[in-house]
């Protein structure tokens, strides 16, 4: 293993009560508060809500700057929002540079729209930040259980989940040595043209995926010695369960939720 | 002064909360010819190592040197330089990926820019150090091979480098044991022909077999360098970090407690079978 720890997502370990709390709860209330966004229309409500980022930071134990750095590959959206609403709404005139004129509508509509995505993408980091895959699945598993009234196959798929990502880290392993092995004779995965440089991947891929083949030979052959038979039946290391704290925060969370909305409108 | 390695170390994710020394200070030199044996317990660093003196991995302190040249200075004469060392991975046969032998074995020479009409006779000459025929081989998917053959035509593709120095990362490890004994020849063979050989293994009857020299690892320092007979003496060491004597060494060491025997360590059977004879006055025929 190379004495190497890979992180995987963005899961931040740390004890805390975000922690603690149950996945589906978690998945439930953030479904619940990013819809609260979208019907929210008022600058002012906007900006209280996003107090909420620091709060909540705090109770999970995660630093702020952690947190803020999920923003990072959305930088360049958050930023083309803002600009593009300051600089081509009309209204009341508050700046001219040659051709470019700032409007205060403008500036408001840039900030709030910038602010409304922005937040969603804060406040959805949080469950990944505070929950780790495997939970996430076992919490969609959970979620979309009566769908396996319908035929649906939800553990299947949640199986399949959660194999994928514990496979990820063992992947790039095997791919970081392959890699230094071909290099080892003369390959270059690092310069030239394009289409030269996909060919070089080549061999890279190849043993990649003859060796991820294997191993999901040899893992569902594995299960099936150790009787792995599927949902029907099956019991669980680690149930979910519903805490009454668990409890508390949901209907909390909603009826949060809901006042925010509901004083939104009302302003 | 093929290889020299000075005051060499490498920490895994440096600066970081999970910092994890995996080398320390470690320095000595390759000499042209030479047979060392790169031995340690598992996560002593040996891997590591071998990967710093194929100039794979960058050493966060120290120097490599490759024939007098501080192989870092110029990152962009690496691909160059590392041909004067080839490295052959754990399960090699996990690299291949061609759709025939012959084409997997001539990755390198086509990425080197060697003239095609030179390139059959390298893949040849490669194939058969290897004892695979060039001719029954060449046309067959490397993937249809057994594993010893797949292990073989892997090895074949570092060996068309012609590199001076051959470093060996567990070679003979999932092998049978005539598979063994057969790669152990080979290895043999080449170093005969005047390739410098580093060979990481735990088997200390392979060692005791084949290495002139004994390189000793222990989280991540050299903790001896010497001669094989000289190595397996220090058994205070050896039991330290999780390693014993070979077998024939061990013997010898309890019919010492006789005094049956005394003088030399021997570490084969011949040595043994040599020593008991003298011990009985008799000579060896």
């Amino acid at each position: 293993m190379n004495g190497r720890s890979l992180v995987l997502g963005q899961y931040y370990p740390a004890r805390s009560p975000l922690h603690a709390l149950d996945p589906r709860v978690k998945l439930l209330l953030t479904l619940a508060l990013v819809a609260a966004i979208f019907f929210i229309n008022e600058l002012v409500v906007m900006a209280a809500v996003g107090l909420l980022v620091p709060i909540l930071a705090a109770v999970a134990r995660v630093p702020l700057s952690w947190v803020i750095r999920g923003l990072r590959p959305l930088l360049f959206i958050l930023l083309l929002t803002f600009f593009i609403h300051v600089l081509f709404t009309p209204g009341v005139r508050l700046a001219t540079m040659g051709p470019i004129t700032v409007t205060a509508t403008g500036l408001r509509h840039g900030t709030f729209y910038s602010l409304r995505l922005g937040l969603v993408v804060l406040f959805s980091s949080f469950v990944t930040l505070t929950t780790t895959p495997v939970q996430l699945t076992d919490a969609i598993e959970s979620l979309f259980g009566p769908l396996k009234k319908v035929r649906a196959p939800v553990h299947e798929v949640a199986l399949m989940m959660t194999i994928a990502l514990r496979f990820i880290p063992t992947l790039l392993i095997e791919a970081e040595t392959i890699m230094k092995a071909q290099k080892a004779r003369g390959a270059d995965f690092e310069s030239g043209h394009i289409f030269k440089r996909a060919k070089s991947l080549v061999p890279l891929l190849i043993p990649l995926f003859v060796s991820a083949f294997r191993r999901a030979d040899e893992l569902a052959l594995a299960m099936e010695a150790r009787g792995y038979a599927g949902g029907e039946g099956r019991t669980r290391l680690h149930t979910l369960r519903l805490r009454s704290v668990d409890i508390a925060w949901l209907f909390g969370g909603l009826a949060a939720i809901a006042f925010v909305v509901g004083f939104g409108w009302a302003v | 002064m093929l290889v020299e390695l000075e005051a060499v170390g490498y920490t895994y994710l440096p600066r970081s909360e999970a910092a994890a020394q995996a080398l320390a200070n470690v320095s000595f030199t390759v000499r042209a010819g030479e047979f060392i044996a790169l031995i340690g317990p598992t996560g002593s660093g040996k891997s590591t190592l071998v990967q710093i003196m194929a100039g794979l991995v960058k050493p966060t302190s120290g120097r490599v040197i490759f024939e007098g040249e501080d192989i870092w200075l110029e990152p962009g004469r690496l691909p160059v330089r590392r041909r004067l060392v080839g490295l052959i991975f754990q399960e090699p046969e996990k690299q291949l990926f061609e759709m025939t032998v012959e084409d997997d074995v001539a990755f390198w020479p086509r990425n080197a820019g060697i003239g095609a009409e030179a390139v059959p006779e390298m893949v040849r000459a490669a194939l058969e150090a290897v004892g695979l025929d060039y001719a029954s081989y060449k046309e067959r998917s490397p993937f249809t091979l057994s594993g010893g053959e797949m292990r073989r035509a892997a090895i074949a593709g570092v060996l068309v480098m012609g590199s001076r120095v051959l470093i060996l990362d567990e070679p003979a490890v999932g092998l049978d044991a005539r598979g063994r004994v057969d790669l152990a020849d080979k290895i043999r063979a080449l170093n005969q022909t005047g390739t410098t050989i580093v060979m990481v293994s735990h088997d200390m009857d392979e060692v005791a077999e084949l290495a002139d020299r004994v390189i000793m690892l222990a989280q991540g320092c050299v903790v001896f360098d010497g001669q094989p007979r000289e190595a397996f003496k220090q058994t205070e060491l050896l039991a330290g970090i999780g390693l014993e004597a070979p077998q024939v060494a061990r013997i010898a060491a309890r019919l010492d407690r006789h005094g049956l025997l005394s003088g030399r360590l021997p570490l084969t059977p011949a040595e043994l079978e040599q020593d008991i004879l003298a011990a009985f006055g008799k000579a060896t025929a």
